[in-house]
């Protein structure tokens, strides 16, 4: 058989991710990006990128320590190097503070972060209406620039880059024999999956450099992420809102969520707004499936519902899709093989 | 009740507001002016990077001003970050005072090669931008501000007794001797590179027991973030030097490998007032007929904004020990 073939649908930080990933552990495969959408207009490109992971319900906890501690541990080497910079990638500090006591006083990711603790009484006085907090130092992959980073590498390791809409994977089938599905929130309509659905987020973007920590409120719904350039403030969860559009009184909601967290945040300026739909789903689809039309068969792997978690485990769940592809490739090979008998 | 402070950098400006914010009520006559021939951004204040690391009344002053709409005019805002050592050291006598002090795990040292021992702790930063700010502030019936950049007041007496002044504020820092000789004195020459680095969120300090303090790299993010790392005693040249450079870019490249992509925005070298201790403390001055009181507030080294407010406080408590005292020895007297 020829060099195998790969198409990876899909150009948020999941697709780009798994691509790099499968490049780099297919080398006799040639990797092809296909996207209708690319930086800065993917749902990457809204999520503040902070590595503080989600809990999926339906993932062994180990499973999704083992992808967060993959994503941390390639993350922080890049961070610490001349290149973190262009990458978007940094050290971030700071604190997630709690209005009642969390379900777990050590949440599974606690070992994996930097210097994580309970903050003290006199840390709390800076937050009145929290009781309870942990203080920890994490990373942060800004977008666009995480995303370009992503697509320099590509570029550099042979992959080509694509834009077209696929409406159905099948249209793949006559090109190309393995195909990877990284399509987020798209996957609703392109596989038909029931089961994923929109969490929708808006967030702030504004210019507060003067903001060097992070704090983040246990609910999930309150967060203040410093980036290089402007600060992330947030947000929704909006579950089933497929809306993109910014609504301008969660605008303000947000802001004065946020400004009560850190009043300095008043003097913010340049206030930007962004929205992204969280592509969730009780688990991550990270598996194989075999279509299969009169006798022709296409394996697919799919790689999507990372939901309020994709950062913080793309490149676990990218390395596990590479080996899926992997073995597909292996497989194809063997029966190609076979079949020259 | 005339007072001239001499001398505008942070220990000068926040003398200034300290004694005008506890008095001016108190005595309805008070005119404060400050004399000075540099003011920011022109002063060695500004060459600061402004970091502070604790000490007591400065502190709370700060701590009470962070969540105001004032922190952002204030430059003033936390951070966390890094002190680094080649050994283990005790804990400092501050650790209670900061937020969050800890010492550094096992991974992240791995982020400091050459580094065996460590503390984490949240501080905050006072950038000068509070130099503007404190400037700025104050009542300004109360208070006006000479600006005299023609004037290097060559001693303490003729000048400022001239214009009638009855208490006189000597914060010259560096410059102290001119007006005053004090041998005690001494610059200690600190060169610093401002590089745009805002991917940069925590401070870095490197401790070298044998290279003495500030003469070890350190990375303090602002608006820029500082690269600094030289201490010389004893010299007085404000040029930079090209070696002093090379010096601080490879030790803060090394200690901060991201940095090498960072813009170089400005170069600067400044005269820390060093002193054995810092003189703040009261003299009587007499010319002829007429006395004036002077109280020192200088040489404050490298740390003069970490303890600027303390001092500020106990300048404006000599300050009301004289007031007290004249209105003790004297009921007011016609000017002569």
């Amino acid at each position: 058989m020829a060099a195998p073939k790969v198409a990876v649908v899909g150009a948020g930080v999941v697709g780009l991710s798994t691509a790099l990933c499968i490049a780099e552990t297919c080398p006799s495969g040639s990797v092809t990006v296909l996207s209708d959408q690319f930086s800065p207009d993917t749902t990457s490109d809204a999520a503040a990128g902070i590595l503080i992971p989600h809990t999926y319900p339906g993932t062994p906890i180990h499973v999704q320590k083992q992808w967060f501690k993959e994503t941390f541990t390639y993350l922080f080497a890049i961070s610490n190097s001349a290149e973190a910079s262009e990458a978007g990638i940094h050290l971030v500090s700071g604190w997630q503070v709690f209005k009642n006591s969390p379900k777990e006083e050590l949440p599974f990711w606690s070992d994996i972060v930097l210097g994580f603790r309970l903050m003290s009484k006199a840390e709390l006085q800076k937050f009145p209406q929290h009781q309870f907090g942990q203080a920890f130092t994490t990373l942060k992959c800004d977008c666009p620039p995480y995303l370009l980073w992503l697509e320099k590498r590509l570029k550099a390791a042979g992959v080509q880059i694509y834009t077209r809409k696929v409406a159905d994977l099948w249209e793949l089938h006559s090109e190309y024999n393995v195909v990877v599905n990284c399509t987020g929130i798209g996957a609703r309509q392109l596989v038909g999956d029931e089961k994923l659905f929109p969490v929708r987020g808006q967030v702030l973007k504004v210019h507060a450099p003067w903001v060097k920590n992070f704090i983040r409120d246990g609910d999930g719904l309150t967060y203040i992420y410093p980036g290089i350039h402007r600060v992330t403030l947030g947000g929704t969860r909006e579950k089933d809102n497929w809306s993109l559009a910014p609504d301008p009184g969660t605008t303000k909601d947000i802001f004065d969520r946020c400004c009560s967290l850190e009043p300095s945040l008043r003097g913010a300026q340049d206030i930007k707004v962004k929205v992204g739909l969280r592509p969730s789903r009780q688990h991550v689809r990270l598996q194989r499936e075999v279509l299969s039309q009169g006798g022709v068969k296409l394996p697919v792997i799919h790689n999507y519902g990372h939901g309020a978690g994709g950062f913080s485990v793309h490149r676990g769940t990218a390395k596990e899709a590479a080996r899926l592809v992997g073995e597909c490739i292996a497989a194809l090979q063997g029966s190609s093989s076979r079949a020259k008998l | 009740m005339r007072v001239a402070i001499i001398g505008a950098g942070v220990i000068g400006l926040s003398t200034a507001l300290c004694i005008h914010e506890q008095y001016h009520g108190l005595v309805p006559s008070l005119e404060m002016e400050v004399y000075a021939d540099r003011f920011t951004p022109h002063t060695t204040s500004d060459g600061a990077a402004g970091l502070w690391q604790p000490y007591l009344k400065t502190f709370d002053y700060l701590l009470g001003h962070l969540d105001s709409a004032a922190a952002k005019e204030m430059g003033l805002f936390l951070i966390s970050g890094y002190n680094l050592f080649t050994q283990p050291v005790p804990d400092p006598s501050w650790k209670n005072i900061v937020l969050g002090f800890r010492n550094l795990t096992p991974k992240e040292l791995e982020l400091f090669p050459g580094y065996s021992y460590g503390w984490f702790n949240t501080a905050l930063m006072l950038e000068l931008l509070g130099l503007a700010w404190l400037q700025e502030s104050g009542d300004p019936r109360g208070q006006r501000r000479r600006v005299c950049p023609a004037h290097r007041a060559a001693s303490l007496s003729p000048q400022v007794f001239a214009q009638g002044a009855d208490v006189v504020i000597n914060c010259t820092g560096v410059r102290a001797g001119e007006l005053q000789p004090d041998p005690e004195l001494q610059p200690g020459r600190g060169q610093i590179i401002k590089v745009l680095a805002p991917w940069v969120k925590h401070f870095i300090i490197t401790h070298d027991i044998k290279s003495g303090i500030y003469n070890s790299p350190y990375v303090i993010p602002g608006e820029f973030t500082v690269l600094g790392g030289i201490y010389q005693h004893g010299n007085w040249n404000e040029e930079n030097s090209a070696q002093d450079h090379k010096t601080v870019w490879e030790n803060c490249c090394r200690l901060l490998p991201t940095l090498q992509k960072a813009k170089i925005v400005q170069e600067w070298s400044g005269l820390r007032p060093a002193r054995p201790c810092v003189r703040l403390e009261r003299e009587t001055l007499r010319h002829g007929h007429s006395q004036a009181e002077v109280i020192h507030n200088y040489g404050h080294g490298g740390f003069g904004i970490t303890i600027h407010w303390g001092c500020a406080m106990a300048a404006a408590r000599l300050f009301g020990t004289i007031l007290q005292e004249k209105k003790l020895a004297s009921p007011p007297q016609p000017r002569l």
